[in-house]
């Protein structure tokens, strides 16, 4: 969600008083959760940074996971609750962190800007009503513009911190909300806060951003409209999808045949984004079989250059994948034209039937959209430099060796902020980062005390 | 396979022999700026062509006969002669291996090995044999010109003095026949090349009278819709945007008046050859106005080109190797010097007339008797594939219907 604070610089902003916690974990997705719960447990003070209204990161929002097929939101909502209510935990959501600087080993002071709610967080109780009065529809984020929500809203059913907030750019300031607010926690005046903390170390899983499709001119994402993101296609496929059937957006036709189109935006010198994203080769798979439990007759074809199922189990469920009838062509698709009825040709070449000039037709095209480095994260560090590679991604100086390091000592980072990776390997660098902080935590400690510490937090 | 009852035809074993020649690839990068290496298959630079058709696929396929080394199949595809290099597959390729510059160095390399006696290789192979090969021609019409010139008048004007009319006929004759011939000799070789891909003909079944009527009726079509008005250049767009399709029509255009200009100076001088010769009654402007003119106009289409090469702002011009520069000094200095006979000869300046005239024919003369081995070897190569190429199709299409 990417809903700008009228005012959001610091001029303008309340100065909180200053915190101290162990750790500050940056990212609030599956990889920060998971690391920021372990430190948790062992003790350590935590401070968990969020930009979005809600933590939970992107997994939420996906149907399933591949290539078990299992419950996304399942997973990731419970995962959100143990760290929302965890005792050593301090949440700080819809805030970002604006600056970040090493006075010392062990001595991180942070500033960190927390963007007006409008809504008093405390007091809110979620109970729908100002939404329910707002007279405002905008697309909403959440499901990919495929459904509306008002100005005044609550981000989503299992959103964590549960409150309401406004968004102002489309506000119309009617006041509806707060007449309709029973507890009159609705406060236009609000400002954005700055707090200041002092952190002993840094973990950051900041993750990835999604490749704008509209940057591929010929695939005519957002002018075509039966041309969707694979994101839009997660909606539609999840629990808490937008519709009660998968309809194609132009005229809500359940579609016969639909095209998957890969390395949108990945493997791609004229994006400049030259890597493989990782995951798109699978959660299209994933999709594919989703979808021929949701529209048994419909016809699949999956458009690729290479299929890169390479984790465990993956190679397994493509085979089953070919083998349920999903019919998997290669060849690169060039353009998409519509046709007068909504319809889409793909143009390709038929590499492995003699590499045939070809053109087929679809009722629905999915773009597998590639993952991205996130917004720039080294600009926080003002003392320091935060190394990151040609792309963009947070770099190791030991990459193979202590993958979640960075170049600054007391600064660790994990998932999709070093590189393009899934749902599991995020996690697991998440624990992997949090093993890391304590390691740093303890070692100061041991050259503070020059003792020979036996284990515990300090 | 080789163990069945009937035995194979000899010819056939012999051409499915592939020859696998480990220095292709070298040899098509000494020749262009390009990264096939690169390449990942994607087929995106295929699908993207405008003249990529069914049957008749570029670029891709031709990029694999490369890395795979197979150079057989890279001269004798009809498919290097379909590519007018807009571009779009080199601005639109995930790997950046710009398959553009290397159709060009593929038809480069077509060009060498389809002229008898391997003579392009020294257009080709490096700059000092092709700026040797170049002035052969020039040196000797130099020495002839300066043992048998005639006397050199400076009070007016008058060429034909200078250099007797008849002598400019003779050399003229043997350029031509020099140049015809080679013509017919590459043509040939490219021809054998074409007709080793098709494999057997699957003409059989259409009769050698229909077969003979499709041949001359695409010969017709090629002739005007390829060559007079070349249709197929204006379906090679850029698409991908307005700016580009609008680079790519002034491109069709600069192209047009090269050809249409260099068409016009030779009907200039068939008319003038007609006048001395065989006494054709048309009055001598007529031939002295299209000559200016049509000089002026492939100049201005020759500058184009120059321009752009300098300026390297689009992607057929990004790269240049010498051989395109030749090409185009030859055609922009072999007008600007017959313009230049034309001016002095109508300021009376006798003396920078004869010079000027002496430079002019030595620029036309060469660029003629080189013209089967340089890049100006695409005007024949290219209508000519083009129509087997149509011819072919048509006649198996006829073969399938009946």
């Amino acid at each position: 969600m990417n809903i700008e604070p009228s005012i959001h610089e610091f001029g303008g902003s309340k100065e909180l008083p200053e915190e101290r916690h162990d750790v500050m974990v940056v990212g609030g997705g599956i990889c920060g959760m998971q690391a920021a719960l372990d430190m948790g447990d062992m003790g350590f003070k935590v401070l968990l940074v969020e930009k979005e209204p809600s933590i939970g990161g992107v997994m939420y929002k996906l149907s399933k996971t591949f290539p078990t097929l299992d419950c996304s939101s399942c997973i990731s909502t419970p995962r959100m609750a143990s760290t929302a209510h965890h005792k050593n935990i301090t949440m700080l959501t819809y805030s970002e962190v604006k600056e970040a600087i090493k006075e010392g080993e062990g001595n991180f002071r942070v500033r960190i800007l927390e963007k007006p709610r409008y809504v008093d967080s405390a007091a809110c109780t979620a109970c729908s009503l100002c939404e329910k009065a707002c007279p405002v529809i905008v697309p909403s984020e959440y499901d990919g513009n495929l459904s509306g929500r008002k100005a005044a809203f609550i981000p989503f059913d299992t959103a964590l911190p549960k409150v309401a907030m406004i968004d102002l750019d489309n506000c119309i300031y009617c006041g509806a909300c707060e007449r309709a607010c029973p507890v009159g926690c609705i406060d236009f005046l609000q400002t954005p806060k700055l707090h200041t903390a002092r952190v002993r170390s840094v973990i950051l899983a900041t993750g990835f951003r999604l490749f704008d499709a509209k940057l591929k001119p010929t695939y005519h994402y957002g002018e075509y409209p039966n041309v969707i993101t694979s994101m839009q296609m997660e909606r539609y496929l999840s629990p808490t999808r937008p519709t009660h059937a998968i309809v194609r957006p132009s005229d809500g036709k359940e579609p016969g045949s639909i095209a998957y189109v890969l390395c949108v935006g990945s493997r791609d010198d004229t994006v400049k984004n030259p890597y493989c994203s990782q995951v798109c080769c699978m959660y299209s798979i994933k999709q594919a079989q989703l979808l021929m439990g949701a529209l048994p007759l419909a016809d699949i074809a999956i458009y690729y250059i290479d299929i890169r199922a390479f984790g465990k189990g993956f190679e397994e469920f493509y085979v089953q994948t070919k083998a349920m009838g999903v019919n998997f062509v290669k060849g690169k698709i060039a353009k998409i034209e519509q046709q007068e009825n909504g319809d889409l040709t793909l143009f390709y070449e038929d590499i492995e039937n003699g590499g045939r000039l070809s053109k087929s037709s679809h009722d629905l095209v999915v773009l597998a959209v590639g993952i991205m480095p996130g917004k720039d994260v080294a600009g926080i560090f003002k003392n320091d430099e935060l190394k990151l590679d040609p792309i963009g991604w947070i770099k190791s100086p030991d990459e193979a060796g202590s993958p979640m390091v960075t170049s600054i000592r007391g600064v660790f980072a994990a998932g999709t902020a070093i590189g393009p990776k899934d749902i599991p390997d995020s996690a697991v660098e998440g624990s992997g980062a949090a093993i890391d902080a304590v390691a740093y935590l303890w070692t100061l400690d041991r050259e503070r005390t020059g003792a020979e510490k036996k284990g515990g937090p300090s | 396979m080789a163990t069945g009852s009937t035995p194979r035809p000899r010819r056939k074993v012999t051409e499915m022999a592939v020859q696998v020649d480990s220095h292709l690839m070298t040899d098509l990068k000494k020749m262009g700026a390009f990264d096939i290496s690169a390449c990942y298959n994607c087929g995106n630079c295929t699908a993207i062509c405008p003249l990529s058709v069914e049957g008749h696929e570029l670029p891709r396929k031709l990029i694999r006969y490369a890395i795979l080394g197979l150079k057989d199949k890279i001269v004798s595809c009809p498919e290097v002669w379909l590519c007018y290099f807009c571009g779009e597959c080199s601005t639109s390729c995930p790997r950046t291996a710009d398959p553009g510059q290397f159709m060009m160095s593929a038809r480069r390399y077509a060009i060498r090995r389809c002229s008898f006696g391997r003579v392009a290789d020294a257009f080709y192979s490096s700059k000092l044999l092709s700026l040797l090969a170049l002035s052969v021609f020039p040196l000797i019409l130099l020495g002839i010109f300066a043992t048998s010139h005639g006397p050199i008048i400076t009070d007016e004007v008058d060429m034909w003095s200078f250099i007797p009319m008849d002598l400019i006929h003779e050399l003229g004759l043997i350029v031509m026949a020099f140049l015809g011939l080679s013509v017919l000799a590459n043509l040939f070789i490219m021809y054998r090349n074409l007709s080793r891909a098709a494999g057997a003909a699957p003409s059989a079944k259409v009769k050698l009278t229909r077969r003979a009527g499709i041949w001359l009726k695409a010969l017709i079509t090629i002739g005007i819709v390829e060559v007079l008005a070349q249709r197929r250049f204006t379906k090679c767009d850029d698409n991908s945007s307005e700016a580009q399709s609008k680079k790519g029509t002034y491109k069709y255009w600069a192209h047009m008046a090269v050809f249409w200009g260099f068409l016009g100076l030779a009907g200039a001088t068939l008319i003038d050859y007609g006048i001395n010769e065989y006494g054709l009654t048309v009055s001598r402007d007529i031939s002295r106005v299209l000559g200016i003119v049509s000089g002026i106009v492939m100049m201005i289409g020759a500058a184009y080109f120059i321009y752009k090469r300098v300026k390297k702002d689009e992607v057929f011009s990004t790269f240049s190797h010498f051989s395109d520069w030749i090409f185009l000094i030859l055609l922009f200095f072999g007008g600007l010097t017959g313009f230049m006979v034309t001016s002095f000869l109508y300021a009376g300046m006798a003396e920078a007339t004869y010079i000027s005239l002496v430079i002019h024919l030595m620029f036309s003369f060469d660029l003629l008797i080189t013209l089967p081995f340089t890049k100006f070897a695409h005007a024949m190569y290219r209508p000519f594939a083009l129509w087997i190429v149509t011819a072919r199709d048509q006649v198996s299409a006829a073969g399938k219907t009946t």
